[in-house]
């Protein structure tokens, strides 16, 4: 698989302060990357590192198969935009002029292709408005066409959503999926709003106290989170002889815990374990969100 | 720069001033050909708070992560930041001493101007400005905040109390130290400066200092 970005053993340490400890993802060519953790996890210490707004103290990645430490580095950045938070824009400045900016910090030879990026973001006819006047959407929207200036290949957006309205939400989000479906524009996003993030994200990668706990594709999360039947027995390995009998898909949790997939007959189930003298002791509906296996990968107390 | 509205009041207050001081100058009869240079002082003051506010909106706005993400090196960006403070601060300088100079004319002639004396203070003036553009730049690109915006204007008033007790006090080691601080030396140029040569080198070693460190610092700098 081609990656995009790959870190291995990113470690970020400030004075009494370990921001990064180690971290190692790998983000595949045209996904949508979701990068999920909570606040103060490290996902922006990482895109900062990556956007070479900091520096590793340990470890190191590579952009499109360029080292962090290669001279290069700074040359494959170009294939790259990032919105780091809040959106970078001058807010003195209109929608255009913010974009004509940019062009010229990327030393564009000429402004083709402004009309064409504001109509992509829907900010086309905000004419002579000045963007400290644009509302949080359309800065958010703005931030994201000064990052696509150039056509990059890769896009890194913080938290994009934060604090925008429902609207703004499926603005920002439609956006992002255009963006990646027509422009096959590979894109990260962190953010610890799940649900949004479910809609979109086709690889994850969850991070907790500055390391990934698990990296996976949006295939195995459904795997991992589909509706199934938690049964709670006596003993699993029975449970498991008797459900591999069953040819049925299922997933030991303990000793006691296991989950089935698929419509088990309860009957046929249960008469079998009985025979194996196997007590059920509880049956229920069990169906995981990403939230809680977020939850359950990362543990639930508080930041 | 040219988008902001504070550069273009920059540039017109200096010619205001070099039209105020030639005019007033002229009316008190005390007009001469390096009463012009009284002015420098105060421009290069608000040149320091406009350009280190101008720098330091990148921090503000977070417009340095277009930059950086972008590509462009630190050095790059420094030095970057570096030429357009000295363009700011020499081009407006340069139209200041162009109208004052064309008003002392037209007022007084140009009979008792000599032109070596006058060269060579506005080439110290010049180099004083691109030496305090360094310092500007130093102070806003390696401070990071909206305190690095106008630090440079308040560094610029303890430097000037430190001229003036050094010609109240006429200590020796003062005075050393005062010639290679270039606004003291703008502070001197209302007369021919008579070692225009040894300050401007002065200047030329404070600016080198001030943006070698400068890039150094900020090339090795984590940002927000």
């Amino acid at each position: 698989m081609d990656y995009v970005l790959k870190t291995n053993s990113l470690c970020k340490h400030y004075k009494n302060f370990k921001a990064l400890g180690g971290l190692t993802m790998h983000v595949p060519k045209g996904s949508i990357y979701g990068f999920v953790g909570r606040n103060g996890a490290g996902k922006t210490t990482l895109i900062r590192m990556v956007c070479g707004i900091q520096f590793p103290t340990g470890g190191n990645f590579e952009l499109y198969g360029v080292k962090n430490t290669d001279k290069k580095i700074s040359d494959t950045r170009r294939k790259m935009g990032a919105v780091i938070e809040t959106p970078s824009i001058i807010p003195y400045l209109n929608a255009r002029e913010n974009l004509k900016i940019q062009y010229d910090i990327m030393g564009m030879p000429d402004y083709k292709g402004i009309d064409e990026l504001l109509d992509l973001v829907g900010l086309k006819n905000t004419g002579k408005k000045l963007a400290k006047n644009f509302s949080l959407g359309m800065r958010q929207r703005l931030g994201i066409a000064v990052a696509l200036c150039g056509n990059p290949d890769l896009l890194v957006l913080d938290e994009p959503i934060n604090g925008l309205d429902p609207q703004g939400i499926i603005d920002v989000r439609e956006l992002i999926l255009k963006l990646n479906r027509e422009k096959k524009i590979t894109i990260i996003i962190s953010s610890h709003i799940l649900d949004e993030l479910s809609k979109i994200a086709t690889h994850y990668g969850f991070i907790n106290d500055g390391r990934i706990v698990r990296e996976m594709s949006a295939e195995e999360l459904e795997q991992e989170c589909r509706k199934c039947m938690r049964i709670n027995v006596t003993d699993t390995t029975v449970l498991a002889r008797v459900l591999d009998t069953m040819k049925l898909d299922y997933k030991i949790i303990d000793n006691e815990i296991a989950d089935i997939y698929g419509s088990p007959n309860i009957t046929d189930l249960a008469l079998s374990l009985w025979d194996e003298k196997c007590k059920i002791i509880t049956v229920s509906e069990h169906d995981e969100n990403l939230e809680s296996f977020f939850i359950s990968l990362v543990g639930g107390g508080s930041d | 720069m040219l988008h902001r509205k504070d550069t273009l009041l920059c540039l017109a207050g200096a010619l205001f001033l070099a039209f105020f001081v030639t005019v007033s100058d002229y009316q008190t009869e005390e007009l001469n050909w390096f009463t012009m240079f009284s002015g420098p002082v105060m421009l290069v003051i608000c040149f320091s708070a406009v350009g280190g506010i101008f720098i330091n909106r990148d921090y503000t706005q977070n417009t340095i992560r277009n930059k950086l993400s972008v590509g462009h090196k630190r050095i790059d960006i420094y030095l970057a930041n570096q030429i357009s403070q000295i363009i700011f601060f020499c081009v407006t300088m340069i139209l200041y001493l162009a109208v004052s100079f064309i008003l002392t004319a037209a007022f007084i002639g140009t009979k008792n101007a000599v032109a070596s004396d006058i060269l060579g203070n506005t080439a110290v003036c010049l180099v004083a400005c691109i030496a305090l553009s360094a310092l500007t730049t130093f102070i806003s690109m390696t401070i990071q905040s909206a305190a690095g915006g106008i630090l440079p204007l308040f560094i610029m008033y303890p430097l000037l109390m430190f001229s003036v007790l050094v010609d109240e006090l006429d200590i020796k080691w003062m005075k050393t130290v005062s010639e290679f601080i270039p606004i003291c030396q703008l502070t001197r140029l209302f007369a021919p400066d008579q070692l225009a040569c040894r300050h401007i080198i002065f200047s030329i070693i404070f600016t080198l200092f001030f943006v070698m460190t400068g890039a150094v610092i900020f090339r090795k700098s984590d940002l927000k």
